[in-house]
């Protein structure tokens, strides 16, 4: 859990401030002001005391379940935000602006990066050979208003471009754009984006 | 186009407000107060317009601890603009008079320019693309909702833009555009059909 929230950090210090090592005080400013910030700490707090969930009463981390279930709640009235922990998020996630996000049941990798209105959820499929979750790689920038709905694999280091609609499988490092999403490009560096 | 909290810009911004609600043709102080507790866009275009005024007024370095001060209740407002709209507006934004933004919120506006007499619906983008260049929005241009502009590019006037469309070109005068990536539906047409304020 604080691996992972270190990493979290230094990707927002990275993109907010372009400073690898800020003051304390510009530290506390920024988790002030980040929205997106404060609603992926939460979220490692649920997952945190939800992870182990078949010993979770014998567990003394069911105790911080109250504060998690009153500060989610918190957030998704306050900026929309809505993570759930059964999203297996990875390290380093940017969440950009506020408004509109739902991460439902998924399966994200480290170094991503999310954007407002940005809808990825799982449908139930009702038989069971298909894959009922959505799993992206890492490196991955979705852009504003994206929507990846379907039940389908993205490779790493790919680039959901804004207002797209996901509706296949993503090879590696390619640029979709469009609504349903294409393949605009192939070696596509999205290095300067996250 | 000078902007201010006295120039004239405030009076239309809440008349653009009232035919929703019920209130008198002149619009009175009382009722201004009603409007801007009961509409979060109208309240989110009254701070930012405040915070505007502050820049105006207050840019020198002699008094830029009136700035501080007077900046303290701009912020505080645009946390609750942010908390009760949703709505996050650039500091600094020149915004014509005459503005709309939708109650329902969901509104991103980093646009180079607005014009005056616009309308925005709900969760609507206007921002800058990867490479730091911002749009320019005209007069009387109409924004459908779930919509994303960025790049360097001019919306030019009467322009109308519809729902769940990606825009990333300069269009001239006067066009529907729709789709993603948006696509000319019409010429020609009188933007001011497309508002329909009972809907908002």
């Amino acid at each position: 859990m604080f691996s992972n929230i270190k990493h979290d950090f230094a990707r927002y210090y990275k993109i907010e401030l372009g400073n690898t090592d800020p003051t304390l005080i510009r530290k506390i400013r920024l988790l002030l002001k980040m929205p997106g910030l404060q609603s992926i700490l939460i979220y490692r707090l649920g997952y945190w005391i939800l992870q182990e969930k078949n010993n979770v009463f014998f567990s003394y981390r069911v105790m911080f379940l109250p504060v998690y279930v009153l500060l989610s709640y918190l957030t998704t009235k306050m900026y929309g935000i809505n993570i759930s922990v059964r999203a297996n998020i990875g390290s380093g996630l940017y969440v950009g602006h506020f408004a509109g996000i739902e991460v439902g049941k998924s399966q994200i990798g480290s170094n991503c990066s999310i954007h407002q209105h940005v809808k990825i959820n799982s449908k139930k499929l009702i038989s069971d050979n298909q894959q009922t979750m959505v799993i992206i790689g890492n490196n991955t920038w979705i852009g504003p208003h994206a929507v990846i709905n379907s039940p389908v694999t993205i490779s790493d280091g790919v680039t959901i471009s804004s207002g797209s609609r996901v509706v296949s499988n993503i090879d590696s490092a390619s640029l979709v754009m469009g609504d349903p999403a294409r393949i605009i490009r192939k070696d596509f560096d999205n290095s300067l984006l996250l | 186009m000078k902007i201010g909290i006295l120039g004239g810009a405030l009076d239309s911004d809440f008349k653009r407000y009232r035919n929703k609600t019920y209130v008198r043709e002149e619009i009175k102080l009382l009722d201004k107060l009603f409007l801007l507790l009961t509409n979060p866009g109208l309240f989110a275009i009254v701070n930012h317009r405040y915070g505007c005024w502050i820049l105006s007024r207050y840019s020198s370095r002699d008094l830029r601890y009136y700035r501080y001060f007077f900046n303290l209740f701009y912020y505080m407002g645009k946390k609750i603009s942010i908390m009760w709209g949703k709505i996050d507006i650039l500091d600094g934004l020149q915004i014509g008079p005459g503005i709309f933004i939708s109650n329902k919120g969901g509104v991103f506006l980093g646009a180079e320019s607005i014009g005056s007499n616009c309308t925005i619906d709900f969760a609507v983008t206007i921002g800058l693309d990867h490479n730091g260049h911002r749009t320019t929005l005209e007069n009387n241009v109409v924004v459908g909702n779930n919509t994303v502009i960025y790049g360097k590019n001019i919306i030019r006037n009467g322009c109308v833009i519809g729902s769940n469309s990606v825009l990333t070109k300069s269009i001239p005068e006067k066009v529907y555009m729709k789709g993603n990536p948006a696509k000319l539906q019409k010429n020609n047409i009188d933007s001011q059909d497309f508002i329909c304020l009972n809907e908002y």
